[in-house]
């Protein structure tokens, strides 16, 4: 007879094992699910992969562009040697009807490929291969996936990188990362937009990647690196579905040691140039400071007027005082010896018909101005002297003394004063070559003037008069000779008389000046101080 | 021990069920992560979501499209405002102001999509044959009509998709009975090709941004009903 609380107790000893066991199972049939799960997303690892089956599995589904997408599945393994195997592959979309795959062969072998007309977007597609060998119909697991869940774009291609200047406070240098998608014609029409990350890190440090992320553009720029050399990577993803990319091919990049070249040359010669700029300014200016400082900055004059000492006035003697001042035109010491006056008639005294003039220094103390002395040569001398004075005087020196002739022309209209007698008088009794203050030329002194006249010789004996002129345009000077000597000599030959009317011409001109100068010349005079030339005078 | 049975494969069926019914396929999707677990078909939201982005993406489209056929062809401002009474798709019941569309009901929403997608697939066509004939077509502009045409196809099927799952209707006939639209539609006086095609263009415009806008209405809808406008 069994005891029946024995029964209860082991029913439920039973039964409490079994409990147990359930509540054991529980889990693992939850974790079916979940490694089914798994299944479809570990999966993804690559068609590569090898793995012992007893039957084929579906293990990789990609789509790159969700317009078309292919799966790879594995084959058998366990086969008897030459057994003949095909592959069959069927699918559903959203619960429909079974479909077979519409292309075996184009992403490869055990692959399926759907092309964009058998690829919709919004059911899911659920495979499943069967392998067909003579020992029996193997079918995988059931796949499903929806397509725009399995994009994964293409990897990015042509990383490259372009240093610059890091430029402003950074030091080092800037590296300009770009790289391209090698499909672009899935980009178009924003059917797939993309987001890149890019990471790089120290090539010498492993595994402490750095981050960039997101990304919108295909390129970066990554500023102020310190030295040395990198290694950057980038992928990309579609921005709102799909998976992570692969990673593009690692670049290495090594940035110099140093700033760029421009960086560094330019300090250089900049503190080349200060260091000898320096050393010239220590060197060479400072010993000649006040030298340098006279040349750029010369001391200002004190006011002076030419000629004039105030010193030689207040404390000089008084021949040296007559000394300076006879320098200036017009200026006669006064004398304080007696005067002595010559007789003039007035017969003797021609009215200037001023017919030619001459320059010179005119010591007499009312004009002070170079006079434009009138002086009375015939007509055809007067105008050739009007000519040669117009034109560049020339030195007439080398007129041999023979040739000199005896200036007819009485002299010219000027008061005769006594004066006292030039300091270089002496120069004219002897036949030498004398330059004249205040005019150009050079003449053969004669040495045959009688000193009788010295005494009333004045101004005159500064002049020179063109006595005539050759045909070579020489003109032929003498002194303007006291009227004494006029009559003791012969006029000179006449020129030809075509000249003459122009000539006549010219000194009708050149008198109408001459008289407007001499007018304008004593307005002048009258006035206050008239200015000094500055004239080089010989003394 | 009668009872004890019993209670034990009561208990059994209880703590068994979800692998009992594992095996069979499950009605509605579930996701953990973003991972897609052994379901049928895709979530409502994503849908809705997949074809707002497509309508976006169509729209979009066609907008370049038509402005790059009035750079090109149409050239005067006044001829461009005369294309906004040719609208061939006028004579559909589809809504058309602000106060219709906020009194309309979700399903009206999506049967109003329907028709109009259904209504462009064969102007489109039309219109890529129309195009090809020119000799100054660029070839940008062929290659967008191209492709929105072929997006259009696309967008039918995900809304008819879309409309099965919210609507639990029955799987909807793809319609073409309005095939007849664009003969009734085309006026008389538009029979110059450049004139009729660039009305086509822009009536398609104005459609698909009615589409998409349509679409977000309904998106809305789902999320928050009162505060959609």
């Amino acid at each position: 007879m069994f005891d029946p609380r024995d029964t209860r107790v082991s029913r439920w000893s039973g039964g409490c094992g079994m409990l147990w066991l359930l509540l054991w199972l529980l889990p693992a049939g939850d974790g079916s699910r979940m490694v089914v799960q798994d299944g479809t997303y570990k999966d993804r690892r690559g068609p590569e992969e090898g793995a012992v089956t007893t039957r084929p599995h579906i293990h990789y589904c990609r789509s790159p562009n969700m317009e078309d997408f292919s799966c790879w599945w594995l084959p058998l393994d366990n086969l008897t040697d030459g057994e003949q195997v095909t592959y069959a592959l069927s699918y559903s979309k959203d619960k429909g009807p079974r479909h077979e795959c519409p292309d075996y062969g184009t992403a490869g072998p055990f692959s399926c490929h759907f092309d964009s007309s058998h690829t919709s977007i919004w059911k899911i597609y659920c495979l499943n291969v069967t392998a067909v060998t003579a020992s029996g119909n193997y079918t995988s697991q059931e796949h499903c996936l929806d397509v725009a869940e399995i994009v994964q774009t293409e990897a990015p291609v042509n990383l490259t990188y372009e240093l610059t200047d890091a430029g402003g406070d950074e030091m080092g240098h800037s590296a300009l990362l770009s790289w391209t998608y090698p499909v672009p014609s899935d980009l178009q029409y924003g059917w797939i937009t993309l987001v890149y990350e890019l990471q790089y890190r120290r090539a010498t440090e492993a595994d402490e990647w750095k981050v960039k992320h997101p990304l919108r553009e295909s390129r970066v720029e990554l500023l102020g690196l310190p030295v040395g050399d990198y290694v950057v990577r980038v992928r990309c993803r579609s921005h709102n579905y799909g998976l992570w990319s692969n990673w593009s091919a690692a670049l290495l990049m090594s940035l110099p040691t140093g700033p760029p070249k421009g960086k560094v040359l330019v300090p250089i010669v900049v503190t080349g140039v200060a260091v000898v700029a320096l050393l010239v300014i220590l060197f060479g200016v400072m010993p000649q400071g006040r030298r340098i400082k006279d040349y750029f900055l010369p001391p200002i004059p004190n006011p002076r007027i030419i000629g004039i000492d105030p010193l030689l006035l207040k404390k000089g003697n008084l021949a040296e005082i007559n000394h300076h001042f006879s320098n200036f035109h017009s200026f006669s010491p006064p004398s304080y010896s007696e005067e002595v006056w010559d007789q003039v008639s007035a017969g003797d005294a021609f009215l200037a018909v001023p017919k030619a003039f001459c320059v010179a220094s005119d010591p007499t103390g009312r004009e002070k101005d170079a006079l434009m002395f009138p002086c009375d040569l015939p007509p055809a001398s007067a105008a050739a002297a009007a000519a040669a004075a117009a034109a560049a005087p020339h030195g007439v020196a080398g007129n041999p003394p023979a040739s000199y002739v005896q200036s007819v022309s009485p002299y010219c209209s000027l008061p005769p004063q006594a004066f006292a007698p030039p300091p270089d008088r002496s120069s004219w009794s002897r036949p030498e070559i004398v330059s004249l203050p205040c005019t150009e030329y050079s003449v053969m002194g004669h040495p045959g003037l009688p000193d009788a006249s010295a005494a009333s010789r004045g101004p005159q004996d500064f002049y020179t008069c063109v006595q005539l002129m050759k045909e070579g345009g020489e003109v032929h000077l003498v002194p303007c000779l006291p009227p004494a000597y006029c009559r003791e000599f012969p006029p000179p030959p006449r020129v030809e008389k075509k000249e003459e009317k122009k000539k006549k011409k010219k000194m009708a001109d050149g008198q109408a000046r001459t008289n407007e100068r001499n007018d304008g010349g004593e307005e002048e005079r009258s006035e206050a101080a008239v200015p000094l030339l500055p004239l080089a005078v010989k003394g | 021990m009668h009872l004890v049975s019993v209670i034990q494969r009561g208990v059994w069926a209880v703590l068994l069920w979800p692998n009992l019914l594992a095996s069979s396929v499950p009605l509605d999707c579930r996701e953990e992560q973003g991972i897609l677990s052994r379901c049928p078909s895709i979530s409502q939201e994503k849908l809705l979501d997949r074809v707002i982005e497509h309508a976006e993406l169509i729209y979009r489209v066609s907008e370049e499209s038509c402005s790059l056929y009035e750079d090109m062809f149409i050239p005067l401002q006044f001829q461009r405002n005369q294309v906004g009474y040719a609208c061939i798709t006028k004579t559909l019941p589809v809504p058309s102001s602000k106060n219709e569309i906020q009194q309309i009901s979700d399903k009206w929403l999506l049967h109003s999509v329907l028709m109009l997608v259904q209504s462009w697939i064969e102007p489109l066509v039309y219109l890529q044959t129309s195009l090809d004939r020119y000799n100054a077509a660029p070839e940008m502009l062929l290659n967008k009509t191209k492709w929105v045409s072929e997006k259009l196809i696309s967008l039918e099927q995900g809304v008819v998709v879309l409309i099965k799952k919210m609507l639990d209707e029955g799987m909807l006939t793809i319609n073409h009975s309005e095939q007849g639209l664009l003969q009734n539609g085309v006026q008389p006086q538009m029979l110059e090709s450049v004139m009729r095609d660039y009305t086509l263009l822009s009536c398609f415009k104005k459609d698909a941004h009615k589409m998409e806008a349509f679409l977000k209405l309904l998106k809305c809808r789902q999320t928050d009903r009162y505060n959609c406008s």
